[in-house]
């Protein structure tokens, strides 16, 4: 690769190897960034998903480079400083989302250079509508998870999974993203203070940006007829004393933590089931409503799908927003309960 | 003597002169089980097999069960704390799971309220409504359909997702079987990665039209070009289905009246070449996409391999520990080597207790087999029976005490 293809590769992938050769031999030093490029880092991180790359041309291309490789380990500090992880998981998408137009632009050889850079050894078929095939567990590692990527959909035989071109480019965007995601939060030593600036600045403009949450207004609403179907059952299971698998245990009391329901309700809800142990079960209770990493999170509907629990016709992504849409539309006011 | 007490002696007897051995030991959580709770005390950890099999032999515990996680701290708690290093793949096989034919003429349900008793496992009970008590036994035959099972995932492990080394079995110690997979290539993967392979072997997630299958007005479209994995033994299924022509069994399995299937038949051979050629036309009007998503359900039940997901996606799971004693039946989870497994016969072969004669009281038990030959029925009365038996009465608790 010469030195200017291997510019633009950094510019088109800022995680890159490349672009981390570019950022060290710049001397770049986090005590001394300048003002203009912590600004541009911060635009990383305030970029909207979707948001399109500028079109350069040959003359802006060395500016713009400074700008888009050396911001970007400035954003990466940024973002850990800010130390929450829902703006680390928006960054790396963010990120994934700026890639994806030049990984639909790369020719095959180019699509197997960024594989390559990903730690992807795909074997390049060229047989319509096959692109490549990639090993099973190379494939699963990558793209478990993205559902339009399921081994269960995919063309798998003797250990390899054959890929068309648009699924390759989604294996790539993911392995983005979580390349990026799993690179935080990067350890710094003293904060210079633009950095921990920018931190704050950041946070603040996500508060503004966040609509407030509908589940800010249903904390303490406990209506079981509104629950989900798939909670419903969990719950009415429960109450009926009868045997509930572990993970449907899991799941129910992390929904009711996080719909308001107090912990010691939680615990009296499980006294009925036959193998009740007060002591374990209020234990594992309050973890859940109070752990080392505060409130363990009610799991998805992807999630409870893994675990067998999902209701098959829910069309919604998280049984708290299909919880929150039947307060609001379910013909029942919240507040006679 | 309490049952518990002398399952206990039992067991400490069999663990002194039965040393196990469990892979990678220290890098495992370790828990145990009492009466009647598989798991009651985890978070242990063994520096050596000197050291485990001590444990057992002084402690006797009816259950004991290693994590499939290998861990650099693994008797730290909470768990996180433990910090994950890799894990076995685990599959596991319980006849209840399957439900064979068989399973359900040795299942048994009573009711703690009305008293009213039958066969099979409803939730319910069919006079009072009440919540009802299941009782399940085990056969020759339904142990014989989860070995059978267990022949299938490994097909579609080694000839489908190319898993090929690493693999080691043993009997459940109950209903079923279990399979560990310990190979580098696959230990390191994510709990997502997991979960997408117990979704591949389930059929969970299994979008028809992605995999190149459709039914259309006037017909039904198959894949084309080179079929594989699912794709492959749909078309197989389908392709066996209707070269057999037996039209009742496609009108029923696909909701139509038999004479349309009749219809849609009427020439064999032709719907085979059609059925390999990707598009087989079908002249069943509104009833089409019906028919032919029917099919391809019974093609996904057909080739879906029924596993128990949890012990698969649950990357905290403790597994029994192989060659280890099931507290509920007192026989060994044996390890088996492939050409082993073939041949089976766990209610025999995973005997350990002898045949010294145990006088039990208060057995309730229907007829079954155990160590080659056939017990019971006991209706609620005092028994002689060999050790290896009264072990397997007591810890299902189906006697009330020994008589010493």
């Amino acid at each position: 690769m010469s030195v200017s293809e291997q510019l633009r590769f950094a510019y088109r992938y800022p995680f890159s190897s490349a672009a981390r050769s570019i950022v060290a031999a710049s001397g770049l030093s986090l005590g001394h960034v300048s003002e203009e490029l912590v600004g541009q880092a911060r635009s990383w991180l305030l970029r909207k998903p979707g948001e399109k790359k500028p079109v350069l041309s040959d003359s802006a291309f060395s500016r713009k480079l400074e700008e888009e490789v050396l911001s970007f380990p400035v954003a990466k500090a940024i973002v850990s400083q800010t130390n929450a992880s829902v703006l680390m998981d928006g960054f790396a998408l963010s990120v994934a989302y700026w890639c994806s137009e030049s990984v639909q632009k790369e020719d095959p050889s180019g699509l197997l250079d960024l594989a390559q850079e990903l730690g992807l050894k795909p074997d390049l078929l060229k047989a319509k509508p096959i692109l490549v095939c990639i090993l099973v567990p190379d494939f699963v590692q990558a793209a478990a998870g993205v559902s339009s990527l399921k081994l269960v959909n995919q063309r798998v035989e003797n250990g390899n999974v054959f890929l068309g071109r648009s699924e390759m480019e989604a294996v790539l965007i993911e392995l983005i993203r979580s390349r990026v995601r799993s690179s935080l939060p990067v350890k710094i030593g003293p904060v210079p203070s633009l950095i921990a600036q920018a931190a704050n600045e950041v946070v603040n403009e996500h508060k503004k940006r966040r609509k407030a949450t509908a589940l800010e207004g249903i904390q303490g609403t406990i209506v079981p007829s509104l629950f989900p179907d798939c909670m419903k059952e969990l719950y009415s299971r429960l109450q009926e004393g009868r045997n509930v698998p572990h993970l449907g245990r899991f799941s129910v009391a992390t929904f009711l933590l996080s719909i308001g329901m107090k912990s010691a309700d939680v615990v009296a809800l499980f006294a009925k089931t036959p193998n009740f142990n007060e002591k374990l079960t209020r234990y594992h209770v309050d973890r859940l409503a109070e752990g080392p990493k505060g409130k363990v999170s009610a799991p998805s509907c992807a999630k409870l799908k893994e675990y067998g629990l999902a209701c098959t016709d829910c069309r919604f992504k998280h049984p708290i927003s299909k919880y929150v849409h039947n307060l609001k539309n379910g013909g029942e006011n919240p507040a006679d309960h | 003597m309490d049952p518990p007490v002398f399952l206990q002696q039992q067991f400490a007897r069999f663990y002194s002169s039965h040393p196990l051995s469990v892979e990678s030991v220290e890098w495992r959580e370790f828990g145990t089980g009492e009466w009647k709770q598989k798991i009651s005390s985890r978070h242990m950890a063994f520096g050596s097999q000197e050291e485990f099999n001590r444990f057992l032999a002084e402690r006797a515990p009816l259950y004991v069960s290693a994590s499939a996680a290998y861990y650099e701290h693994p008797s730290a708690k909470p768990m996180e704390a433990k910090q994950w290093v890799k894990g076995d793949l685990v599959y596991e096989f319980d006849a209840d799971d399957l439900k064979p034919e068989c399973f359900l003429d040795h299942t048994f349900w009573s009711c703690p309220h009305c008293q009213t008793k039958g066969k099979g496992a409803p939730d319910y009970c069919s006079s009072c409504g009440e919540r009802v008590q299941v009782e399940e036994w085990t056969c020759p035959e339904c142990l014989k359909a989860t070995r059978r099972e267990l022949f299938r995932l490994l097909d579609v492990l080694e000839q489908e997702l190319g898993m090929r080394e690493g693999f080691s079995f043993n009997f459940s110690g109950n209903k079923g079987y279990h399979v560990h997979v310990r190979s580098p290539t696959w230990q390191f993967l994510s709990p997502k990665a997991r979960v997408e392979l117990v979704d591949y072997l389930s059929g969970s997630g299994l979008e028809w039209p992605k995999l190149g299958f459709e039914a259309r007005s006037g017909g039904f479209r198959l894949p084309s070009g080179p079929q594989s994995g699912w794709s492959r033994r749909t078309y197989d299924y389908l392709n066996s289905l209707l070269a057999e022509g037996d039209y009742a069994k496609i009108a029923a399995l696909g909701g139509v009246r038999e004479a349309d299937a009749k219809k849609l038949l009427n020439d064999p051979s032709k719907v085979l070449v059609a059925l390999s050629e990707g598009f087989v036309p079908s002249g069943l009007g509104k009833k089409n996409e019906a028919f032919w998503m029917k099919l391809l359900s019974a093609a996904l039940e057909c080739n879906r391999i029924r596993l128990d997901r949890s012990t698969s996606i649950d990357s905290s799971k403790l597994i029994r520990v192989p060659n280890s004693l099931h507290g509920e039946t007192g026989l060994a989870a044996r390890v088996l080597s492939r050409e082993q497994l073939k041949e089976f016969e766990p209610l025999h072969e995973a005997v350990v207790f002898g045949p010294d004669s145990v006088r039990l009281e208060g057995v309730r038990a229907p007829k079954f087999f155990l160590g080659g030959e056939f017990f019971g029925p006991f209706a609620d009365e005092s028994a002689e029976l060999p050790l290896f038996a009264a072990v397997y009465l007591l810890g299902r608790g189906n006697a009330h005490g020994i008589v010493v």
